[in-house]
């Protein structure tokens, strides 16, 4: 078991802990948005069966479409610019609750506005042809937002440690003063500090694996998809999560390999509690885990890996690294044959966002099925040498 | 006037782990004599909400949580025993009694 022995395990918990409750409040408002986005785009490229390189604007004004059918365009329209301004509210979220964890209320307003600038930066006044004009730089994106809310979070922790007044100038301190030292604070640092070097290590990130080209996406894929499938959304998914979502948002690498990488487990799991009859004649599982197979499948198809924890504790030495081959064998096999996820959510109702669904899908199955075969036939030699029973055999 | 347990369990989604540490924490207390009450503040809100009273009267307190929870406040003041949830889950009897060693 862990132990808090040294100091340096636990500055990283206490990292941990703040991030992933802003992750934790972040994951609402991308539920929300991705579910309203989602549905806006089946509307037309689903339903009406119009070209997905056709915006629905295009569409509208194609002049092919009316009554019903324009009605539903019109709505899905609307519907799209909801969600995704819903959407774009996922990061000066993040970044609010994380500050919040750490400095409190104060701290959670600035850490709003920080994420907020983050992903809209501040335009500066350049010069440009011998006129002022203003000009917005780079996006700092996700790493700007996870920057100033530390920065910001701490820093409204600090002045309320240090700022010691008389108990009747507590509203002054309150109201007043914290307020616009954090406001000002985050205001500076967003400026000058968190978007130049935000914007500088995503342009960076961005060229390097450009240049990497399909290797470094291989690559890229493979690590995501086993990290993302390791501990079925624990620290290490929700770490690896993380970075995808930067790279995702940022439009710099797809999300598909973890996208897949998620339900793979449960949909591999859940399947071979379904199977194991007809493969090898038996159950290879205890009642129980039927059920739990079940659940993990149902859950697989909302995006959520959890189901598969119960499979996961029972035998971990092979369960485990099972389930991340398989995840990452699936995720190649999409990602090789060019199925492209940019929206990271992994269930059903974001499918159609998924360019090349179809090899999308493949790569699931491939997953699943290796998942499914391999730790059946593993189960059933292990009760056959007698080193594992299961009840309820029929 | 038996012993006393109150825990709370968080984690970011909400889903399983805080559940399944609850159940496992609520076992095991059980099992070594406590009277407890374990609050879940999962997707869907807080359950089994701890009230000052609970916290005064326990004697032990424990966080399990992956998250900063709601409501911190309460426990200004306390011992807060704060364990990850995959202790909570797999080993929640040992690490009551190492709790109960340490304050001993």
């Amino acid at each position: 078991m862990e132990k808090q022995t040294s100091k340096g395990s636990k500055a990283w918990k206490e990292f941990n802990k703040h991030v992933m409750t802003g992750i934790s409040y972040m994951i609402p408002v991308l539920i929300m948005g991705g579910l309203i986005g989602a549905f806006s785009q089946m509307i037309p490229y689903v339903f009406l069966k119009i070209d997905p390189s056709t915006s629905i604007v295009d569409a509208v004004n194609s002049g092919n479409f009316s009554g019903a059918s324009l009605a539903f365009l019109k709505l899905s329209h609307i519907m799209e610019s909801f969600g995704f301004t819903l959407f774009s509210f996922a990061i000066p979220m993040f970044a609010a609750f994380t500050a919040n964890s750490i400095g409190g209320k104060t701290a959670l307003a600035a850490g709003f506005i920080g994420g907020y600038v983050a992903n809209k930066p501040i335009a500066l006044l350049s010069l440009t042809e011998g006129k002022w004009a203003p000009k917005a730089p780079v996006a700092s994106g996700f790493l700007g937002a996870i920057l100033i809310a530390f920065m910001v979070g701490y820093f409204v922790k600090w002045l309320n440690k240090k700022i010691q007044l008389p108990h009747n100038w507590l509203a002054f301190k309150a109201t007043f003063l914290i307020p616009l030292l954090a406001a000002l604070f985050t205001m500076v640092a967003m400026v000058f500090v968190v978007t130049p070097f935000g914007g500088w290590v995503n342009t960076l990130i961005k060229s390097g694996l450009q240049a990497a080209g399909k290797a470094g996406q291989i690559v890229y894929s493979i690590v995501l998809a086993a990290a993302t499938a390791f501990d079925l959304g624990g620290p290490v998914n929700k770490a690896a999560g993380f970075v995808a979502l930067g790279f995702t948002t940022e439009k710099i690498l797809p999300i598909t390999a973890r996208c897949i990488a998620i339900v793979t487990p449960s949909f591999g799991l859940g399947l071979s509690t379904l199977i194991d009859r007809k493969l090898v004649r038996r159950r290879v599982y205890d009642k129980q885990f039927y059920e739990a197979g079940k659940t993990a499948i149902f859950l697989a198809f909302m995006g959520i890996s959890e189901g598969s924890i119960p499979f996961a504790l029972e035998r971990p030495a092979f369960v485990i690294p099972l389930y991340v081959v398989g995840s990452v064998f699936g995720a190649l096999v999409a990602v090789v044959l060019g199925a492209v996820q940019w929206f990271p959510e992994s269930a059903i109702w974001a499918w159609p966002l998924v360019s090349k669904l179809g090899i999308y899908i493949l790569g699931l199955i491939v997953g699943a099925v290796f998942i499914a075969v391999i730790n059946v036939l593993y189960r059933n030699k292990l009760i056959n040498e007698g080193k594992l029973v299961v009840d309820g055999d029929e | 006037m038996s012993k006393k347990l109150v825990a709370l369990c968080a984690c970011p989604m909400g889903l399983a782990h805080t559940f399944m540490a609850a159940q496992s924490l609520e076992k095991a207390a059980k099992e070594l004599g406590y009277e407890v009450k374990v609050e879940t503040q999962g997707a869907d809100g807080i359950q089994n909400e701890l009230t000052l009273k609970d916290i005064k009267e326990a004697d032990i307190i424990i966080h399990a949580v992956a998250v900063t929870p709601l409501d911190p406040d309460r426990f200004e003041g306390y011992d807060v025993h704060e364990i990850t949830l995959q202790q909570a889950i797999k080993n929640a009897k040992s690490i009551i009694q190492e709790i109960e060693e340490s304050i001993k």
